[in-house]
């Protein structure tokens, strides 16, 4: 007998064996088809609830980045509250800016707004006092906030703006008076709310729109020859870029008065309205993202042209002032952002602040280039024309921030919200600090109102039931 | 005893083994218990694939609804408004009264422009409203953005553009338009299926990425339209006032009554045709983050 007949002879003994298992082999496959079944609903319903929940989530970190939003309004309405209110104890008291400022540091005051915070705060707080901590324990333990919060508040007013070549967002002065000398100090008290007066040029020089225009062109080009001068495969691309079309584009883009050769070949029809926001410049035809993402490190769009030294940054610092040395660009930074060992060397204001290096006003600005930086070799007539050449493109030096960009990362589970806000001072109650390069009186920052637009009335007051926060933007990214 | 067991075992055995099968009655029995689990099990499983079917569609329904609402949540959130660059006491333009706007200021240097002057350098469209954009208001070319509201569709310039593609022309404003579309058909739905909700409407979003271009043209692949809601039976819209407890119909920022004021909220009420027949009937209030004016003290 051969194997196989065995097999099949054994194949047909075993049969009749298993003929009743057929059921039990159905329920099994039943049960089996049934599980999958059953594991595919669950795993499905499983999606389905995490992506309800996701969703839940993605809603209470957008309500917790707009709650994130008020605790940041909050902070620069405390800064602007606690300036006003030093101002006027200033004033009534007949005290001295730097009297105040050495018992109130300005680091101390813009820490209100510049310090970064989480929430629920998280740190290290063994070294704070006892109440403190019992405060923020407590504070900890009843919050019933699921996700954490990170909120920051940067300075806006440390780029040019595009739109300082419109009269009405250049700051200017109202009325130039003519005034002789340059004094070393303010000749009145200067304190962060009461206003300062700037050194005065000898001879003033008012807002030119066709210097504005041209300033800003150089500056353009300057900007491409450093960069060609650091990055060879930028210069390769770039090599025969007409920077003379871009600069056209863009005024053509903005200024409604300025009459573009390249109107007629743009793409997309010129705007004729200032920017709003920097990334308007995709527009332009002469534009690519590589030469956005060079013109956008030193360039905004805003409101006021206003430059605060204290947050200025270092590629805007050299545009700013060409003629600073690498190595006074560097000492610059070192000195600003030191603690203030070196103060008395500059100002008498800084020497009795004592307590950090940040400019009091813009008058110890320019005090600084003066006396440090070599160009300039402590001639007043240098700093002057300096300070004119900033009037005449319409840009101001301060020392006050008044714009800043609202940061904020809501975080639940795993679903993170940002929201970004631009939050401006309105322009009646500005930091009162703020100096215009050129003018011999301190002047408020010019809105498109107050530069001789019809019907605006200037009047500060009028706020009395509002804040003097605007939100020109907000953005969930 | 053992040996007993044994016996007793290969005699019951035995019977088992032999070839006799099994009796009529006995087959018939196996073969009822097999139909009843049979049936049983296969209405489990026809009963799962069912509902594996319906779970299905309530997802991709579910889905669906929370990202149409997410999409307008996140446009009205960021509705743009360049007024709000122009202090709150501002008072704009008057195009019919020339001598309103001066021609220069004691700055010869620091030309305003005059009405007549901006009519022609923008073709005399300048004092023109359009469907997103007011007319200037200030001598720097500004135009306030037009929120234009009806019962079946808003419009308004939003901040909420993401420029996804390098080089693109774009930035981060839109114009955007959603309305209320006659339902388009579905090529993935067969004649009969389409012909079913032929008479229900869909809810498109309409975006430009050319914001400031005053007038949308026609054809252009720079404006994009996305059904973001399908089977829509009835849906409204309508418009809160600050300070109003009730609604209106219609927004209008241009108009005489809602002149530079744009709605604190868009409510939102849609019937929709769900999966099976069901219905989902839902009352939505969208709010508009960026404030129209200066804030209130509250903040």
């Amino acid at each position: 007998m051969t194997f196989f007949q065995k097999l099949i002879k054994r194949a047909t003994l075993v049969w009749p064996k298993n003929r009743k298992g057929v059921a039990l082999l159905i329920v099994l496959s039943a049960m089996a088809m049934l599980s999958i079944f059953v594991g595919e609903i669950t795993y499905t319903a499983q999606i389905n609830q995490k992506l309800a929940y996701d969703r839940l989530d993605q809603v209470k970190a957008q309500s917790l980045a707009k709650s994130g939003l008020k605790i940041a309004l909050l902070r620069i309405r405390a800064y602007t509250e606690i300036k006003k209110t030093i101002g006027k104890m200033t004033q009534s008291a007949g005290a001295s800016a730097d009297a105040v400022n050495s018992v109130v540091p300005k680091s101390v005051i813009e820490k209100i707004w510049s310090e970064p915070i989480t929430v629920p705060f998280s740190g290290d707080i063994s070294s704070l006092p006892k109440t403190v901590q019992d405060a923020l324990l407590k504070f900890r333990k009843d919050s019933t906030m699921e996700g954490k919060l990170y909120i920051s508040i940067e300075p806006q007013s440390n780029k040019f703006n595009l739109n300082s070549i419109l009269p009405q967002f250049a700051s200017v002065s109202a009325s130039p008076t003519p005034n002789s000398t340059t004094p070393t100090t303010p000749t009145t008290p200067t304190t962060p709310g009461s206003a300062p007066t700037a050194t005065p040029a000898s001879s003033p020089v008012a807002y030119d729109i066709t210097q504005a225009r041209q300033q800003l062109s150089d500056q353009i080009k300057t900007t491409f020859q450093k960069k060609f001068d650091k990055d060879e495969k930028f210069r390769d691309l770039y090599r025969s870029y007409r920077i003379e079309d871009l600069v056209e584009d863009i005024f053509g883009w903005s200024d409604l008065s300025y009459d573009s050769p390249r109107e007629q070949s743009a793409t997309i029809p010129f705007k004729k309205a200032p920017f709003y926001n920097i990334s308007e410049l995709h527009y332009l035809q002469s534009m690519d993202d590589d030469v956005y993402n060079l013109l956008s490190e030193q360039f905004t769009a805003s409101v006021g042209s206003m430059i605060n030294v204290n947050s200025i940054q270092e590629a805007v610092l050299r545009a700013l002032v060409p003629l600073m040395t690498d190595d006074e660009v560097k000492k610059f930074f070192d000195f600003r952002d030191s603690a203030g060992e070196n103060a008395s060397t500059v100002s008498a204001s800084q020497e009795a602040s004592g307590d950090d290096n940040s400019f009091k006003t813009a008058n110890d600005f320019f005090n600084y280039l003066k006396t440090k930086v070599q160009a300039f070799g402590g001639s007043d007539s240098k700093i002057n024309d300096f300070r004119d050449s900033l009037a005449q493109r319409g840009i101001e030096i301060t020392t006050e921030e008044s714009n800043f960009l609202v940061h904020i990362e809501a975080t639940i589970q795993q679903t993170k919200r940002t929201l970004e806000a631009m939050v401006s001072l309105s322009d009646s109650q500005l930091p009162a600090s703020t100096t215009t390069a050129g003018s011999a009186s301190p002047t408020p920052t010019a809105t498109p109102a107050q530069a001789g637009v019809p019907g605006a009335t200037t009047t500060p007051g009028g706020t009395d039931e509002k804040s003097n926060l605007k939100i020109t933007q907000l953005r969930f990214l | 005893m053992n040996s007993t067991l044994v016996k007793l075992l290969k005699a019951r055995a035995r019977p088992i083994l032999s070839d006799q099968g099994f009796t009529l009655v006995e087959v018939l029995i196996a073969l009822f218990i097999l139909v009843l689990i049979g049936v049983t099990t296969s209405k489990a499983v026809v009963d799962a694939a069912k509902l594996r079917e319906v779970l299905r569609d309530e997802t991709e329904f579910a889905s669906e609804f929370r990202t149409s609402v997410a999409f307008i949540e996140r446009d009205l959130d960021q509705v743009f408004n360049p007024r709000w660059y122009l202090p709150a006491n501002f008072k704009p333009i008057d195009p019919y009264n020339n001598n309103a706007t001066p021609p220069s200021t004691t700055n010869p240097n620091m030309k305003v422009l005059t009405v007549d002057e901006i009519s022609r350098r923008t073709r005399g469209a300048a004092f023109q409203p359009s469907d997103y954009w007011g007319p200037v208001i200030d001598p720097s070319g500004i135009r306030a953005s037009r929120f234009k509201g009806k019962s079946d569709s808003f419009s308004f310039v939003s901040a909420s553009h993401q420029r996804i593609y390098q080089q693109k022309r774009e930035s981060i404003y839109a114009k955007v338009k959603y309305e209320l579309i006659k339902q388009p058909r579905n090529s993935n739905l067969s004649d009969e299926q389409n012909a079913r909700v032929a008479d229900l409407q869909a809810l498109v979003k309409r975006e430009n990425t050319h914001a400031f271009e005053v007038e949308d043209p026609k054809d252009v692949g720079y404006i994009n339209t996305y059904v973001i809601l399908n089977n829509i039976k009835k849906i409204k819209f309508s418009y809160y006032k600050k300070d109003e407890k009730d609604p209106v119909k219609e927004w209008d920022s241009e108009s005489t009554e809602q002149k530079g004021i744009f709605p604190i909220a868009v409510e939102m009420e849609v019937s929709i045709s769900g999966p099976k027949e069901r219905n989902l009937e839902e009352k939505l209030l969208f709010f508009l983050e960026t404030p129209n004016d200066l804030l209130p003290k509250t903040y």
